[in-house]
C-alpha cells in the first residue's frame, strides 16, 4: 500500500536535510517532503497557522520526522504541542538526531515519540536507517485517520 | 504717797510679767500635754519629774498642780514648804481654765500667805484642754525686811486683797483704815495714835492692793522748823508793837497786852488765836492788823505744810524707787518716745558702755541690723500704747559681741518707756546648741538608710521612728507615731513581734534576728532586725530601739547571680571576662572545655594569649569601639587553644559595668564554630562541584549533537562523491575520499567515547549486590555476538559477587573485555579469563588476556584519556576506554592497575573498595 501524503522534516540543518532528502530518495521514498527549519516554522505547518494557512487535510504528514536541537522552539517542545492538540496528537513522529543521550531518549518516549533514532555519521548507516524507517512507517504503518476539522 | 504707790506697782508688775515665763515653759511641756490627751502612766512620771524639780528650784513654791478642762485634780506635786499647808491639797479649785495667766488673791493659811498663778494648757491649734496652777508663798520674813529697810522705818508697805487680807510680806496686817479705797490720799489717825498720810493704788494683772502710809510726824519735822522760824518773826513784830504802845498811850496798854498774849499764843502754834478788836482808834486797827496778820501767817502756814509735805513724800518715793533701780539685776530703762535712753540702770553695765555712750546715741543704734526692722515694729506697737512682754533683740557690746536681750516695756500716758530688759544670751546660746545637738542627732537618724524605730517600753508604741521606717513599712510617720504593731499588722505578727519587743526588754541584752519576712504595702521584705533595750538612770527599761536592715534587694541580687553563674557555668559557649587592660577575670566550664586552659592557668593572666597574631588587632580596636559607645554584634574571628590549635569563633563582646555605670570590663561568648566552618567549606565545594557539573552536561550536550552534525556532512557528501561520481574519481581520489570517511567514523567514536566517560562520571552511583561472574559473561557474548568468526577461549570464575553499580560496572566490562578481544586478535589460541584473588587482604578482580600485552615502563600512561600505547593501524582504539574503566572504579572507591609485557599478555586488577567506604 502506497501513498502521496506528505513527510514532514523537521531540520534546522541544511546538510542534514539534503543527506535526509538523498537517504529517502535512494530507498524509493516518492512521498512529498515539506521542509520545516524551526520549531515554529513546523507547528505553523501542522497548526495552519500564518504561511501555512488553509492547508487542506491532504496536507497533513504520514510521518514527522523531527531533529530535537531546533531554534526557537526545540524538537521536545515541538512533541509536546503536536500531543497536545486533538488535530495532531494521533500523527507518527520519529525524533531523527545526533544525539544518544539517554536523557533525550527517556523524555521522547515519554513525551509519545513513536520512534527514536540516531542519526549515524556513516552515510550508509545512515542511508539504511531511513530506508528501514520509510519501510515501517510509509508503507507498513496504517495511520490512524485525518480527524474532520472542526 | 501717791506717786510712790504708783511707782511700787509698775515696778511689780513688770516683775511679775517676767515671773511666769519658765512657769509657762512647764506648761506648755509635751508631757503634760500627753496626760491631758491620754493620761498614761509614762507621762504621768515624766511630768511628775518634771514638776519635782521645778519645786526644788523655786522654794517658794508650795506646789504645782495639773487640772483637767473640767477642774479636776490630775496631778499634785508638793514642795518642801507644803507641810505646813497641807489642807491645800483638799482647796477648792476653780472649775474652769483661766483665758491667760492668772494672779490669785493672797490666801493665809495657818501662818503661811500664798497665791496661786494660774495658766491655761492650749494645744497647737489654741483648744485649751488643762490648767497649770502653782502655789507660790507670797514671800520670806527677809523680803520684808529688805523692803522695810528699802523704803524705812517711817513708812509701812502692805500688799493686801480687796477681800480684806492685808500683809506686810511676813505676817497678816490689820489693813489701811476704812474709807482708803477709792481716795488717792488720805490722812488718819493709827490706832496707835500717830497720824499717818496714805494711799492705796492696785496691782494691775492682780487682785492685789499695795498701800503705802507715812507718819505725819516725820512729814511734818521739816514743816516745824520752818514755823518756828516763823514765830520768831512774829515775836519781833510783837516787841514793835509793844514799843509803839509804851510811846502812844497806856491806854492802849492793855489792848496791846492782848495783842501781846495773842502773838505769844501764836509764836507757840496757835494759829487760831485772834484779839478781840472793840476800839475804832489806832488800836483797834492794830488790832484788826493783828488779827489779819494772824490769819495770814495762818493760810500761808498751811499752804506751807501742804507743799512740803507733798514734796518730801515724792523725795521719799523718788528714794524708794532709785534703789530698786540700782539694785535690779535685770536691765532697768526708761527711754522717750524720741528712741533715746532717759535713764539706764548699771545692769546695763554688762553691755561696756558708759552712761554717757548710752544715752547720747538712739538706742537703735546698738541694736543688731538683723534685728532693727522687728525692733522698729515693736516700737510702733508700744507707740499706740501695747505693752511689750518678752520681745528679743541683740544689742552691740562696746567689744562688738552682741548679747540677746529679752524685753518688756509698757509705754505710759506721757509716751515714756519703762523698760526691763533680760540678758538671755546664755539662754540663746545653750538653747541653739541643744537645737544644733538636735538637728544633728535628727540628721543622723534620718539619714540612716535603715529603718530605726522607739517603742515605748510600757505600751510598745512607736514614739519615733525615721524616714527609711515610714518607706519601708509604707505608713507615713504620723499615722505610726502612738500607735502600736497591732495597728498595723495581722494579730499573729503583731503578737510575734511584741513578744521579741518584750523578751529584749526583760533580758535587757541586745536581741539580733538575722531573717524576718514581714507582709508591707511594698510587698514581703526581708529584715534583719537588732532591738535594743534604752534604760534609763536607775536602769529601768523606758523604751525599746529597733534597726531593721531591708536585705530583700539584696538577697534576690544573691539568687539571681546565683542563677546566673548556673546558667554560665552550664553553658556550651565559652564565657569569658575580663578588665578593661586585659586580664582575664572569669572563666566558665565552656571555656575551660573550648580554649583547655583551667581557671587557675588563665585567671590574671592577659586574655591577649587566647587570640592568635592576626586577631590581636583587631580584638583591641573592638574594645576601643565598645569604649565609644558602639554596639558591636556578634563576629567571627580565630582564637587559639592552649595546645596552640586555632578555632574559627563566633563571639559577642560587650562592656560590663558597675552599678554606678562605669565600665569595669568586657565580657566575651564565644561559640567553636570550626566544624560549621568545616559544613560551610564543603558545602561550597560541592556547590561548585555541582556547577560544574551542569555546565560539562550542557557542554556534553552540545558535543553530541553539534559536533557529530559536521562529521556526518564530512562523511555524506564523501560516500556521495563516491556513489554519483565515481567514474569521475581515479583511485587515489577514490581512496582520499575514503580516509576523508574512515576520520569522520573515528572521530565520531572519539566522540561517543568521550561522552561516555563524561557520563560515566556524572551519573549518579547506585551501590547493590552484583553477579560479576554474570556481568563478565554478558560483555562476553555481546563481544562474540559482534564477532562471531573469532574463536577465543574464555574463563570465567562462577559465583563472583561484588557491591557496585550494575550500569556502570557492565560499562568498565565492555571495556575491560573489549580491550582483551582486542589485543589477541592477533594471536592463535586467544584466551581472556576473570577471577579473583586476594591482595593485602582486599578482594581484587582481574581480566587477563594472553595478547600483546604492553611495557610496564609506560604502565602509568594507560589509564589516561586518549593515552594509547599501539598504533591505530595496530589495534583500533581511542584511547578512552581504560580511563573510563579507571573513573568507573574510583567512583565505587576502588583501584585499578595492569600488570603485563609485550607478547605476553596483560591482566588488568580492579578493587571495588579500598577501605570501608562509610569510614
Amino acid at each position: 500500500m502506497s501513498n502521496d501524503r506528505v513527510i514532514l522534516l523537521v531540520e534546522d540543518n541544511p546538510h542534514d536535510e539534503e543527506l535526509t532528502r538523498r537517504a529517502l530518495k535512494k530507498c524509493k521514498v516518492m512521498n512529498p517532503v515539506v521542509v520545516a527549519h524551526d520549531g515554529v516554522e513546523a507547528l505553523d505547518y501542522l497548526f495552519g497557522r500564518r504561511s501555512h494557512a488553509g492547508h487542506p487535510p491532504e496536507m497533513m504528514p504520514q510521518v514527522i520526522l523531527l531533529d530535537l536541537k531546533l531554534p526557537k522552539i526545540d524538537g521536545l517542545e515541538v512533541l509536546k504541542a503536536i500531543r497536545s492538540d486533538e488535530r495532531t496528537k494521533l500523527f507518527p513522529v520519529v525524533i531523527l538526531t545526533s544525539s544518544l543521550e539517554e536523557e533525550d531518549l527517556i523524555k521522547g518516549y515519554s513525551l509519545g515519540a513513536n520512534a527514536y533514532v540516531r542519526k549515524p555519521v556513516d552515510f550508509v548507516q545512515f542511508i539504511e536507517s531511513v530506508r528501514q524507517l520509510g519501510l515501517f512507517w510509509l508503507i507498513l504503518n496504517e495511520t490512524a485517520p485525518i480527524p474532520e476539522k472542526p | 504717797v501717791l506717786s510712790a504707790a504708783q511707782l511700787l506697782t509698775r515696778t511689780f508688775e513688770t516683775s511679775i510679767l517676767q515671773l511666769p515665763a519658765d512657769f509657762n515653759r512647764t506648761a506648755s511641756d509635751s508631757a503634760v500635754h500627753r496626760i491631758l490627751l491620754s493620761n498614761d502612766t509614762r507621762s504621768r512620771k515624766v511630768a511628775e519629774l518634771l514638776f519635782a524639780e521645778r519645786v526644788a528650784k523655786n522654794p517658794q513654791v508650795i506646789g504645782l498642780e495639773l487640772r483637767g478642762k473640767d477642774g479636776k485634780r490630775l496631778l499634785w506635786v508638793a514642795g518642801p514648804a507644803a507641810a505646813k499647808t497641807a489642807p491645800l491639797r483638799d482647796r477648792h479649785v476653780e472649775s474652769t481654765p483661766p483665758k491667760g495667766l492668772l494672779v490669785g488673791p493672797i490666801v493665809a493659811d495657818r501662818g503661811t500667805l500664798f497665791y496661786e498663778v494660774r495658766v491655761p494648757i492650749t494645744t497647737a491649734r489654741g483648744d485649751t484642754i488643762g490648767t497649770l496652777a502653782e502655789f507660790r508663798q507670797v514671800s520670806s520674813g527677809e523680803a520684808a525686811k529688805l523692803v522695810g529697810g528699802l523704803i524705812g522705818s517711817d513708812a509701812t508697805l502692805l500688799f493686801g486683797n480687796s477681800a480684806g487680807l492685808w500683809t506686810d510680806l511676813s505676817t497678816v496686817v490689820v489693813g489701811p483704815p476704812e474709807g482708803s479705797k477709792g481716795s488717792s490720799v488720805i490722812l488718819y489717825t493709827a490706832p496707835d495714835g500717830s497720824e499717818r498720810l496714805g494711799s492705796m493704788a492696785p496691782l494691775n494683772l492682780t487682785p492685789w492692793l499695795v498701800w503705802v502710809d507715812l507718819r505725819m510726824s516725820a512729814i511734818l519735822a521739816p514743816a516745824r522748823r520752818f514755823l518756828r522760824d516763823m514765830a520768831v518773826a512774829g515775836l519781833l513784830i510783837l516787841i514793835v508793837g509793844a514799843v509803839v504802845a509804851w510811846l502812844i498811850s497806856r491806854e492802849i496798854t492793855m489792848p496791846l497786852r492782848d495783842i501781846a498774849l495773842a502773838a505769844k499764843d501764836i509764836s507757840t502754834g496757835d494759829y487760831t488765836r485772834r484779839v478781840i478788836v472793840s476800839r475804832q482808834d489806832e488800836l483797834g486797827v492794830l488790832a484788826d492788823s493783828f488779827n489779819s496778820m494772824a490769819h495770814e501767817i495762818e493760810g500761808s502756814q498751811r499752804a506751807m505744810e501742804g507743799r512740803v509735805v507733798a514734796r518730801t513724800s515724792e523725795l521719799k518715793a523718788l528714794e524708794l524707787f532709785e534703789r530698786f533701780f540700782a539694785l535690779s539685776l535685770d536691765m532697768l530703762c526708761i527711754s522717750g518716745m524720741d528712741g533715746h535712753f532717759k535713764r539706764v540702770n548699771p545692769a546695763f553695765d554688762v553691755l561696756g558702755y558708759t552712761r554717757d555712750e548710752l544715752l547720747s546715741r538712739q538706742f537703735l543704734e546698738f541694736v543688731h541690723p538683723d534685728d532693727q526692722a522687728a525692733t522698729i515694729a515693736e516700737a510702733a506697737k508700744l507707740a499706740q500704747g501695747v505693752k511689750t512682754l518678752r520681745f528679743e533683740n541683740r544689742y552691740r557690746c562696746k567689744d562688738g559681741s552682741y548679747r540677746w536681750l529679752s524685753w518688756t516695756t509698757s509705754p505710759d500716758s506721757s509716751s515714756t518707756l519703762y523698760s526691763v530688759g533680760r540678758d538671755v544670751t546664755e539662754q540663746r546660746v545653750a538653747a541653739e546648741a541643744i537645737r544644733q545637738t538636735n538637728q544633728f542627732l535628727e540628721g543622723v537618724i534620718e539619714n540612716i538608710p535603715h529603718m530605726v524605730f522607739v517603742k515605748d517600753a510600757e505600751r510598745l508604741a512607736f514614739v519615733r521612728v525615721n524616714r527609711s521606717g515610714e518607706e519601708l513599712l509604707g505608713i507615713p510617720r504620723h499615722a505610726l507615731l502612738g500607735k502600736t504593731d497591732s495597728d498595723f499588722f495581722p494579730k499573729h505578727v503583731a503578737d510575734s513581734l511584741q513578744a521579741k519587743d518584750r523578751e529584749t526588754l526583760k533580758s535587757l541584752v541586745p536581741l539580733d534576728i538575722p531573717e524576718e519576712s514581714f507582709q508591707t504595702v511594698k510587698g514581703v521584705r526581708l529584715l534583719h532586725t537588732t532591738k535594743v533595750p534604752i534604760l534609763d538612770s536607775t536602769g529601768t527599761p523606758r523604751y525599746l530601739l529597733g534597726i531593721s536592715e531591708d536585705l530583700t534587694e539584696q538577697r534576690q541580687g544573691e539568687v539571681a547571680r546565683a542563677r546566673l553563674a548556673t546558667i554560665s557555668e552550664d553553658s556550651e559557649d565559652a564565657i569569658i571576662g575580663r578588665t578593661l587592660d586585659g586580664s582575664v577575670t572569669d572563666w566558665n566550664t565552656g571555656a575551660r572545655r573550648m580554649f583547655g586552659y583551667t581557671e587557675d592557668e588563665i585567671l590574671g593572666q592577659p586574655f591577649t594569649v587566647l587570640f592568635p597574631e592576626q586577631s590581636k588587632k583587631e580584638e583591641s580596636y573592638v574594645t576601643k569601639r565598645l569604649l565609644q559607645g558602639e554596639r558591636i554584634p556578634h563576629a567571627e574571628t580565630v582564637m587559639r587553644r592552649k595546645d596552640g590549635r586555632e578555632l574559627d569563633v563566633s563571639i559577642t563582646r560587650s562592656l560590663v559595668y558597675d552599678s554606678l555605670g562605669k565600665p569595669l570590663g568586657v565580657s566575651k561568648i564565644a561559640r567553636d564554630i570550626t566544624h560549621i566552618r568545616a559544613q560551610q567549606n564543603l558545602l561550597a565545594a560541592k556547590n561548585a562541584a555541582d556547577a560544574a557539573n551542569r555546565e560539562l552536561e550542557s557542554f556534553s550536550y552540545s558535543v553530541a549533537h553539534d559536533l557529530r552534525a559536521p562529521l556526518r556532512s564530512i562523511d555524506g557528501f564523501s560516500q556521495t562523491l563516491l556513489e554519483d561520481y565515481a567514474e569521475k574519481l581515479d583511485a587515489d581520489g577514490q581512496k582520499s575520499l575514503s580516509f576523508i570517511r574512515e576520520s569522520a567514523q573515528h572521530m565520531a567514536r572519539l566522540i561517543d567515547d568521550m561522552l561516555a566517560l563524561s557520563r560515566v562520571s556524572r551519573s549518579d552511583l547506585h551501590r547493590r549486590s552484583v553477579d560479576l561472574s554474570a556481568l563478565a559473561r554478558a560483555a562476553v557474548s555481546r563481544l562474540q555476538g559482534g564477532d562471531p568468526e573469532r574463536n577465543v577461549g574464555v574463563v570465567i570464575q562462577e559465583g563472583l559477587l561484588g557491591e557496585g553499580d550494575p550500569r556502570l560496572l557492565a560499562v568498565a566490562f565492555d571495556n575491560l573485555f573489549g580491550n582483551a578481544w582486542k589485543f589477541t586478535a592477533k594471536r592463535d589460541g586467544a584466551r581472556v579469563e576473570f577471577g579473583c584473588t586476594s591482595q593485602d587482604s582486599v578482594q581484587a578482580y582481574f581480566v587477563r588476556d594472553n595478547g600483546a600485552g604492553f611495557d610496564m615502563a609506560f604502565s602509568d600512561k594507560l589509564f589516561g584519556a586518549f593515552q594509547r600505547l599501539h598504533a591505530v593501524a595496530e589495534f583500533d582504539g581511542t584511547g578512552v576506554g581504560l580511563a573510563t574503566v579507571k573513573r568507573i572504579v574510583s567512583r565505587h572507591g576502588g583501584r585499578v592497575w595492569a600488570e603485563g609485557r609485550v607478547n605476553h599478555g596483560a591482566t588488568f586488577f580492579f578493587t571495588l573498595y579500598e577501605e570501608d567506604p562509610l569510614a
